[in-house]
């Protein structure tokens, strides 16, 4: 397909915005997509967006193709791309949303409902592991995610202040050794 | 209008400062909606976080729509609802392309880079206690059920919280098979 704003727009919704799951299962059928496909990306170029959109505040659906729309087609083409991915997740939400206490409460769901519950706090506990391994916390910086987890969890401090604290904290640190050199 | 600006400003400030990928992001949303404004309960979010697993979007879009629906819903009725989702989408979508925008221009030069590095070694090691902090405001009466009102779920939720934890974590169990076996579980024992 040639590349345009409707292709754009299309491609996104069918390879975005219609994958079931959280936004990096979109990852997949979007490489598939725009690589593969259609060519509107080489697989260096694609590597090359989906890191930076990685590295990205916000949520991985969002920045995705309001990134690589840009990259693609400029301002027109974020606009495309991130309408394609958005609006079936938002349809959908907005339906359910009409309907969803009463939902909740069937019998049913109800009971799945509990046992589920648990289960996907769990698994934000993993991810929250896998991380831990990965962030290579040594004991001098151990204080940072300990105390960030139990001032918002606990004490419902915001997390923008403590994001805010430690930039504030970290140039101050930089403008200093920098002046001292 | 308030409440439009208030939506707005909320999901801007996640957007903005939401670092670290959707699971960690998703603290951010937490505290706005369930901690600080009481548009979800935890029980609530906890719903959206199972539902999304089998819908498109993921977990922070999904909670964001519901939750400026909910918001609005009881002032304004349907048609502010959808308003209210439109304003919280456009909310997460600005900051994103302001980001966009940013990184597109700035070039780092031997100055900033190493003030940049200043400032990652102590953003870093953040995700993981932004990520803990995601759990434990989920962590409540609402999603576990408490040893005074009925020990028996209280005893069966923590079971299958650890379950999944080590399932997940340990022996590599697919996250939704895991969820989708612990909502069998409930149907049995719950």
């Amino acid at each position: 397909m040639p590349l345009n704003l409707f292709s754009l727009f299309m491609t996104f919704l069918k390879a975005g915005g219609l994958t079931i799951g959280d936004g990096y299962a979109t990852v997949t059928p979007l490489r598939q997509a725009l690589v593969t496909q259609n060519h509107w990306l080489s697989e260096e170029a694609f590597e090359e967006q989906l890191s930076v959109v990685q590295a990205m505040p916000g949520f991985f659906a969002i920045n995705l193709p309001v990134y690589m729309g840009h990259h693609l087609m400029g301002w027109r083409g974020t606009l495309g791309a991130a309408a394609g991915m958005l609006t079936p997740p938002l349809i959908i939400f907005i339906v359910l949303a009409s309907c969803f206490n009463t939902l909740r409460e069937q019998f049913m769901i109800d009971s799945f409902l509990r046992g589920a519950r648990p289960a996907v706090v769990g698994l934000i506990v993993c991810a929250c592991l896998k991380s831990w391994r990965r962030s290579g916390i040594v004991l001098s910086t151990v204080w940072i995610p300990v105390g960030a987890a139990l001032t918002i969890g606990l004490l419902g401090v915001s997390p923008t202040l403590i994001v805010l604290g430690l930039t504030v904290a970290g140039l101050l640190y930089g403008i200093l050794v920098l002046n001292d050199k | 209008m308030l409440l439009f600006l208030l939506i707005f400003l909320s999901f801007a400030q996640v957007g903005i400062f939401g670092l670290g990928g959707d699971v960690s992001a998703q603290a951010f949303l937490e505290h706005e909606v369930v901690t600080l404004h009481h548009w979800l309960t935890p029980q609530q979010f906890a719903d959206v976080m199972a539902f999304s697993r089998a819908l498109p979007g993921g977990t922070g879009l999904n909670a964001s729509t519901l939750s400026a629906y909910t918001a609005a819903h009881a002032a304004w009725g349907l048609q502010g609802a959808v308003c209210a989702t439109l304003v919280g989408t456009a909310g997460l979508v600005m900051p994103s392309m302001a980001w966009t925008a940013a990184l597109r221009k700035i070039q780092l030069t031997e100055s900033t880079r190493s003030l940049y590095n200043c400032v990652m070694v102590l953003l870093r090691p953040l995700t993981p206690g932004l990520m803990a902090a995601a759990a434990i405001l989920l962590m409540k009466a609402d999603n576990f059920s408490s040893w005074e009102t009925s020990p028996w779920q209280f005893g069966v939720s923590i079971f299958l919280f650890v379950a999944t934890v080590v399932g997940v974590s340990f022996y590599r169990i697919n996250a939704v098979f895991m969820v989708f076996l612990c909502g069998i579980a409930g149907w049995l024992l719950l």
